[in-house]
């Protein structure tokens, strides 16, 4: 019970602490530099991770729905199976782990440092917003990081499987397309970008909460970053399973 | 004429946990003097500046600061008092992503609309009173610990503040270096003529800095006095702290 009233009151503070962030993006544009940091690092620093992400996650959706198609003469299906599974849900929850395991977690081991260090406390005394200061610039640029990589993932992904249709199943570049063009729908993109959306509200509001609750020195820090990254896991899947009840 | 209270502290209690780290401070701290509390590693006195500008709240007991008592402020109110405080921390608290100038800039740059040109000018003025030169571009990981004191302190000035905080200025720095700060200090209450509060440990400090000094134990100040007076005292307590022995009432030993 005391287990379970210690996890409520958590939950509460950091609904808490999202409505604070809210209520000050109303001063987003006097923090445009450091966002335009934050993008910057978070969105150029990912490419790397979710290109070869992305890339192998297309080329294994190929491989495996490829040896069925075979049996059944039906490889001009490949393509929309590749690009279904992406955009519907792979390419929005893998980007979304992916960027809470390398952003969220440099968020917080930042934040939590900072905490620890005084130096959250010393923007508080110099009557300067740490929410303001600090986590709008980050949450603004995980809002808008995740529908974009998101979308990076997808047509990487998709790429990855068709260069296995193309080596592996003799699939055409066109057809492939052609595939793609007839099963995905403008919905399905829009709800996966929902999906990345709503991910990179609980990778920012996440991560800056842990950051911003970091206790105790080197240790302490570690300890959040790994809460930060399980928390954020787990709740993009539960998030994942709801908001595509809710979308379909 | 009685002399203007800037600080009223009244029977202040705060507790982390089972830990009761004050017990009903009391203080009094009047316009242009600097009040040193000495105390030991652990005894509160970080925990009482953070409750005097609002980083904590106290379990009971007032605060009043500059007449207004600070239990009926809210968060806006806080902000606009804060803004007359400049706070020194123990470990500098300068941000690490930003540049010495910045640092030293950022509370103009956040609660002012002056123009570049005078932040920047601002910036080179505070950074000259405490002996920096040339460390405008640094960041402060370049710097070394008596240099991230000496920014820390320009910073707390850059808003001209009528009351100065200080945390264990002189801790963890060389002899030479501690000295200057505590020069430093006491330059600028000549200069400046801000009402400060300097807790420490370093007794040479608390003696050069201070106008008075009060001895923090056990949750409260047992003993505040000018600092003449103070070296004369015949409380036992007050003795065997500023003659740093490890025989006397104050136990070596301790516990939670």
């Amino acid at each position: 019970m005391n287990r379970f009233l210690v996890l409520l009151t958590r939950a509460g503070e950091m609904l808490i602490f999202l409505f604070h962030t809210f209520y000050w993006m109303k001063n987003a544009f006097k923090m445009r530099k450091e966002t335009f940091n934050q993008i910057y690092r978070m969105g150029i620093g990912s490419l790397p991770v979710v290109s070869l992400m992305a890339i192998f996650s297309g080329m294994v959706l190929a491989l495996q729905a490829g040896h069925e198609l075979l049996k059944f003469q039906a490889t001009q299906a490949l393509g929309a199976i590749v690009a279904a599974s992406l955009t519907r849900e792979l390419g929005p929850v893998l980007t979304g782990l992916i960027v809470a395991g390398r952003v969220g977690a440099s968020m917080t081991a930042e934040l939590g440092t900072m905490k620890v260090s005084e130096e959250i406390d010393a923007l508080k005394a110099m009557a300067i917003n740490p929410i303001r200061f600090l986590v709008v610039p980050r949450m603004i640029s995980s809002l808008l990081i995740m529908p974009i990589l998101t979308v990076y993932t997808n047509v990487t992904g998709i790429m990855g499987g068709f260069l296995i249709g193309r080596v592996q199943l003799n699939v055409r570049f066109y057809p492939y397309l052609e595939g793609i063009a007839k099963f995905v729908t403008l919905k399905d993109i829009g709800n996966g970008l929902v999906k990345a959306l709503v991910f990179g509200l609980i990778i920012g509001l996440v991560s800056c909460f842990e950051g911003f609750h970091t206790e105790g020195g080197a240790r302490g820090v570690g300890e959040a970053t790994t809460r930060a990254v399980v928390i954020s896991f787990l709740l993009i899947l539960m998030a994942d399973y709801v908001v595509t009840h809710l979308l379909y | 004429m009685e002399e203007e209270k800037v600080i009223i502290v009244e029977n202040l209690h705060k507790s982390f946990g089972e830990k009761k780290v004050l017990k009903g401070l009391s203080l009094e701290v009047f316009r242009g003097e600097t009040v040193v509390i000495i105390g030991r590693s652990g005894c509160g006195k970080s925990v009482f500046l953070k409750l005097i500008i609002g980083l904590l709240t106290p379990d009971s007991g007032k605060i009043t600061i500059l007449g207004k008592d600070t239990s009926s402020l809210n968060e806006r109110e806080w902000e606009e008092l804060r803004k007359k405080f400049g706070i020194v921390f123990q470990s500098s608290a300068l941000l690490n992503s930003l540049t010495v100038a910045e640092n030293v800039a950022l509370p103009l740059v956040e609660n002012t609309t002056l123009s570049k040109e005078e932040i920047q000018n601002r910036v080179r003025e505070k950074l000259h009173l405490v002996g920096l030169k040339e460390v405008e571009d640094l960041y402060p990981e370049d710097l070394s610990g008596g240099m991230k004191k000496r920014v820390g302190i320009a910073r707390a000035l850059i808003m001209e503040p009528e009351i100065i905080l200080y945390d264990e200025p002189t801790t963890g720095l060389d002899p030479i270096t501690a000295s200057a700060i505590n020069r430093l200090i006491m330059d600028l209450k000549e200069k400046v003529k801000t009402t400060s509060i300097v807790v420490t440990h370093d007794m040479k400090s608390a003696f050069l800095v201070g106008d008075r000094i009060g001895l923090l134990y056990d949750g409260r100040i047992v003993e505040i006095d000018k600092v003449e007076k103070i070296r004369k005292t015949s409380n036992p307590l007050v003795k065997q702290f500023i003659e740093g022995s490890h025989k006397g009432p104050i136990p070596v030993e301790e516990g939670v």
